[in-house]
């Protein structure tokens, strides 16, 4: 242990002395005033999350530490300076050098501690998964921030190379943009085309952060017998790889016997018709089945799991898991018709597997433990989780009553509550009232012509409603329209990267950042485009009608030559640009009340501008 | 006990005829709106248009049923069935017999009883609320009592759900006394399957005539519609006049049919009769709307295309100055709608305290000012780009 360690500080203005405690477990920050004051002060060794110091070359020496307590929103920083006149550096050194200590243990043991039972000879397989993993833990929070994901450019293409209907719309943007205002550039535009989608980049980043982890190698094996009825058996150099993490047993026998009395090839061939593969596989086999091999069989008997230790160190299993429990609490009540009740009766296939499970669950760190300092075993919600409710009453019941404040007439101008002109005195409306109500409603109604008449209309305009919200029911299908296919795929086409373009003008005009308005500029331009591209696909369509009613008139008239018949011109108007300005009215209107916003506000601000530097 | 007598019910219960259907009607009965309209459509007229309507509902269904209530100035009052009787489910259409009515006017021998019935029931009521009391003439113009009608209705049509289906009544009063949220979910998710299993579906219609400002009663309103989501009820609104947002979005959240019906104004009322001829249009056009628009009910609707428009505005009018606003601020507390920028702490309603978003409040910025300006000025024009691409 080292001697306490002191030096004299200022922390936040204030002389004290800063130590080290021997244990290393506190750092203390004692002010001088007044003399024997406690500590005002206590930083945990264990919670210290960075260190910085200034440069040795400067005159003033001061100490950065960074701490995140545990389940704390933020690190927080202290920074204390070193005020002896004579010795402030080597004081600084005396105090940082355990610190860096500490530190530095911290770091290894957050990352061992991720997986207390690692099986001593943890293998090289399963390093790849296990490190990923404990990156992944620690980073989670960083790595899923809007500002990573947006930066993270390889994780953007993967989603993309993904999802090949975001690719076509991201390449149509950009493709747009790039023709039309070359000077976005291409971070830029990504910001802006992944800001709206942040959602997608980060669910893919959690995708992408989900690894495979390892299997049950043996049950992946399998001998194959080809045309000839020759056994073959393929093993890759990963699947001995696998067997060898998974069951260091046969990694020793292997060391044990290759190639002082057997070759690798004859090794492998003896071992999967070996007992003791039937064995590790968890299967059940008689002496006769196979044959013997003195050279594996001798190792039948030994147990494989002695060495590896209890996988699961974990001091208090919940008796609802536990099945040694049973064995201990009520012996008498699990009897011997249920193996799987019974811990260490069972040899088989089921025991096997679990046995499996649990060591490649070992290898892979654990996700929701990251509070390494939190209470051992069950806490407070897995207790409660675990307890039997069902017996319980009903819940008390916990609303929260609303107090509401009568809010009408709190303000001015909200005066005219009946927006009924007042001409008519509320005298003279009462006995107008009564007068209608005098007539006896027992009276049957009399219609006559115009009331017929009348009636024809009202159910006119509500047919007319009626076949309006079937056409929004349905899909828009080319008869509708009149509109081609080609011509339609366009107008969606070009509809997407309109409501794109909108995204990003409303991203960056409601952003209020004055830094972006040259960007915003180059999005209202872009918008504008995009009503003159929409232009050119009607300009198509009505090309395209002309062409079908010039057609139409050309078949007609061959008819006419051919049978002397003249069929009645069917006047099919429909399609052409009308059409496809219909189909993307709202479009159109949403661009437009865009500009309109902008160039209001662009005006407003360049008056108010002019204003000010008149004065 | 129990289980044994609810599953002979439930088989007995398995047909494949038509559920019953109760409407209820909330009629607006504002003199002052009603005097207004007294010179294109009066008030008996629409009533006996509804009569018809009414009749038609009875006719089609032997076991429908129906409820009229007046939102009055001031109260709310039950046209039909009269709550003075007792148990109000007597006078339901399918008992015949009513006779205190009958003898109180002359018998009409050739009207089917349960018509007249109501017939009677409404005429004598609508003429007790004019006797009850007269209203003052600030009254008159307060907003008609929209959510307490609503409030009822649904009560009633609950009442009458479970009535229909005792089943329900039974889960929900085995409960522990204290009726918790557990409870009410448990009572609605069995409406709900009583609902999906056709046993009895309800609607309610509003004829709303009074051009009000209906946000005193915002919270009460918009807990009737949730009320009604869940339940299933559509709130169908016949707007007489001009139209009103927040009545077409309650009847839209609630898949419920919204029309509005402009009366034709008729051109020759200088004597009496030839007023009531010209009545008869504007009431055969109402007669029109209602039969054609409103006469499904919930079981039909699912195979019916519906009118109305396909347009609602979704927006609403502030609370603090009642101005219809395309973007605000909601208290997530009670609901209450702000404009932008918010003007105080806490909301004013229920006093909780609001916290906008910066993301909110930031004013957008089409043109950098000041920084940008200066630097031109001091260039000399050097920064032209600033803002200028202005499409016209």
């Amino acid at each position: 242990m080292a001697p306490p360690v002191k030096a004299s500080v200022v922390y936040k203005k204030v002389d004290g002395i800063l130590s080290i405690t021997k244990d290393r477990q506190l750092v203390l920050f004692t002010p001088n005033v007044p003399p024997s004051s406690p500590p005002t002060l206590k930083i945990h060794t264990s919670e210290i999350r960075n260190l910085q110091q200034t440069p040795a070359t400067k005159a003033k020496v001061s100490v950065k530490i960074v701490v995140q307590p545990p389940g704390g929103p933020a690190p927080e920083n202290y920074v204390f300076v070193f005020s002896s006149t004579t010795a402030a550096r080597a004081e600084a050194e005396a105090i940082m050098d355990p610190l860096k200590e500490v530190y530095a243990n911290n770091l290894k043991s957050t990352t061992s501690a991720s997986t207390p039972n690692a099986p001593v000879g943890s293998s090289p397989a399963a390093s790849g998964p296990l490190a990923m993993a404990q990156v992944t833990a620690s980073k989670t929070q960083d790595v899923l921030s809007d500002a990573t994901l947006l930066s993270d450019f390889s994780l953007q293409k993967s989603l993309l190379d993904k999802n090949a209907q975001l690719h076509q719309r991201f390449n149509e943007a950009f493709k747009k943009l790039k023709n039309e205002a070359d000077a976005i550039p291409l971070d830029q535009f990504s910001k802006q085309f992944w800001s709206p989608r942040i959602h997608l980049l980060r669910a893919h980043a959690m995708e992408r952060s989900q690894t495979q982890g390892t299997y049950n190698v043996f049950s992946a094996v399998k001998p194959q017998r080809n045309n000839e009825g020759v056994v073959t058996l393929k093993l890759s150099k990963e699947q001995i790889q696998l067997i060898f993490a998974q069951h260091p047993l046969v990694r020793r026998i292997y060391d044990d016997l290759v190639p002082n009395r057997k070759k690798e090839g004859e090794f492998w061939s003896d071992f999967f018709v070996s007992r003791l593969f039937r064995k590790l596989k968890g299967e059940k086999f008689t002496a006769s089945d196979v044959a013997a091999i003195p050279d594996l069989d001798k190792y039948l008997d030994y147990n494989e799991d002695a060495d590896t230790g209890p996988l699961f160190a974990v001091p208090n299993i919940p008796r609802f898991l536990d099945v040694e429990g049973n064995e201990q609490d009520h012996p008498e009540t699990y009897g011997n018709d249920d193996e799987t009740q019974r811990p260490e009766k069972d040899q088989g296939l089921l025991r096997k597997l679990n046995t499996m499970s649990g060591k490649m669950m070992a290898n892979v760190a654990p996700f929701d433990r990251s509070n390494l300092h939190g209470p051992v075993g069950m806490d407070e919600k897995t207790f409660d989780e675990l307890q039997l409710k069902d017996l319980q009453g009903a819940e008390v019941d916990n609303r929260i009553s609303l107090n509401i404040k009568e809010t009408h007439g709190l303000f001015a101008g909200s005066s005219a509550r009946n927006g009924q002109s007042s001409t008519v005195s509320s005298a003279a409306a009462m006995s107008d009232f009564k007068r209608q109500l005098l007539e006896p409603i027992g009276t049957p109604l009399e219609f006559n012509d115009t009331s017929k008449r009348q009636a024809a209309s009202t159910s006119k305009g509500l047919m007319k409603s009626i076949k309006q919200r079937r056409s929004l029911l349905s899909i828009i299908s080319d008869a509708d329209t009149g509109l081609s296919r080609p011509t339609i795929d366009s107008a969606i086409m070009t509809h997407n990267t309109t409501i794109e373009f909108l995204h990003y003008f409303w991203d960056v005009y409601l952003s209020g950042d004055e830094g972006r308005t040259g960007e915003l500029a180059k999005l209202v331009e872009t918008l504008h485009k995009s009503l003159e591209r929409i232009e050119a696909v009607a300009t198509e369509a009505d090309t395209e009608l002309q062409q079908k009613q010039e057609d139409q008139r050309l078949k007609d008239q061959e008819f006419f030559k051919r049978t002397g018949k003249r069929i009645r011109a069917q006047n099919d108007a429909s399609g052409g640009g009308k059409a496809l300005h219909d189909l993307l009215k709202s479009t159109e209107m949403a661009v437009k009340y865009a500009e309109t916003q902008y160039q209001r506000t662009y005006q407003e601000q360049v008056a108010q501008n002019g204003a000010q530097v008149q004065t | 006990m129990d289980g044994v007598d609810a599953t002979v019910r439930g088989s007995v219960r398995t047909s494949s005829a038509a559920p019953p259907s109760l409407l209820t009607i909330i009629l607006d009965t504002n003199p002052l709106s009603w005097s207004h309209l007294s010179s294109s459509l009066p008030l008996s007229a629409v009533l006996k248009t509804l009569l018809i309507f009414v009749n038609a509902h009875l006719a089609i269904n032997h076991a429908n049923q129906v409820a009229v209530l007046a939102s009055h100035v001031d109260n709310v009052a039950w046209l039909y069935p009269t709550p003075d009787d007792g148990d109000a489910s007597k006078q339901s259409s399918q008992t015949n017999g009513h006779t205190e009515v009958a003898d109180e006017h002359r018998v009409v021998s050739n009207k089917y009883r349960p018509f007249l019935t109501i017939e009677k029931n409404i005429s004598k009521n609508l003429r007790n609320l004019l006797t009850s009391d007269i209203p003052s003439a600030e009254a008159l113009k307060s907003p008609p009592l929209l959510a307490g009608a609503l409030s009822i209705a649904l009560a009633y049509a609950n009442l009458q759900l479970l009535k229909a289906d005792p089943m329900t009544s039974d889960s929900a009063s085995t409960g522990t006394g204290a009726v918790g949220a557990a409870d009410l979910d448990a009572h609605t998710s069995a409406l709900r399957t009583a609902r999906s299993g056709h046993q009895f579906v309800s609607r309610i219609l509003i004829v709303s005539v009074s051009q009000a400002d209906l946000s005193s009663q915002y919270i009460g309103l918009m807990n009737s519609v949730f009320a009604a989501q869940r339940l299933n009820i559509p709130l169908d609104v016949l707007r007489i006049g001009e139209r009103t947002a927040f009545l077409q979005q309650a009847s839209d959240a609630t898949s419920g049919v919204y029309l509005t019906y402009d009366p034709p104004n008729s051109t020759a009322n200088g004597t009496n009769g030839a007023a009531t001829a010209s009545f008869s249009s504007a009431t055969a056009g109402l007669l029109q709307t209602l039969m054609q628009g409103y006469f499904s009910d919930v079981a039909a609707r699912k195979l019916l295309v519906m009118p109305g428009s396909a347009e609602v505005d979704f927006r609403a009018a502030c609370f603090c100055h009642g101005k219809i606003v395309d973007l605000g601020g909601v208290c997530s507390v009670c609901l209450s709608i702000f404009c932008l920028p918010l003007e105080f702490t806490s909301c004013p309603t229920c006093q909780s305290p609001l916290r906008v978003p910066k993301s909110v409040t930031t004013k957008p910025v089409a043109f950098a000012r000041r920084k940008k300006k200066k630097r031109k000025i001091g260039d000399g024009g050097r920064d032209s780009a600033a803002g200028t691409p202005v499409p016209n």
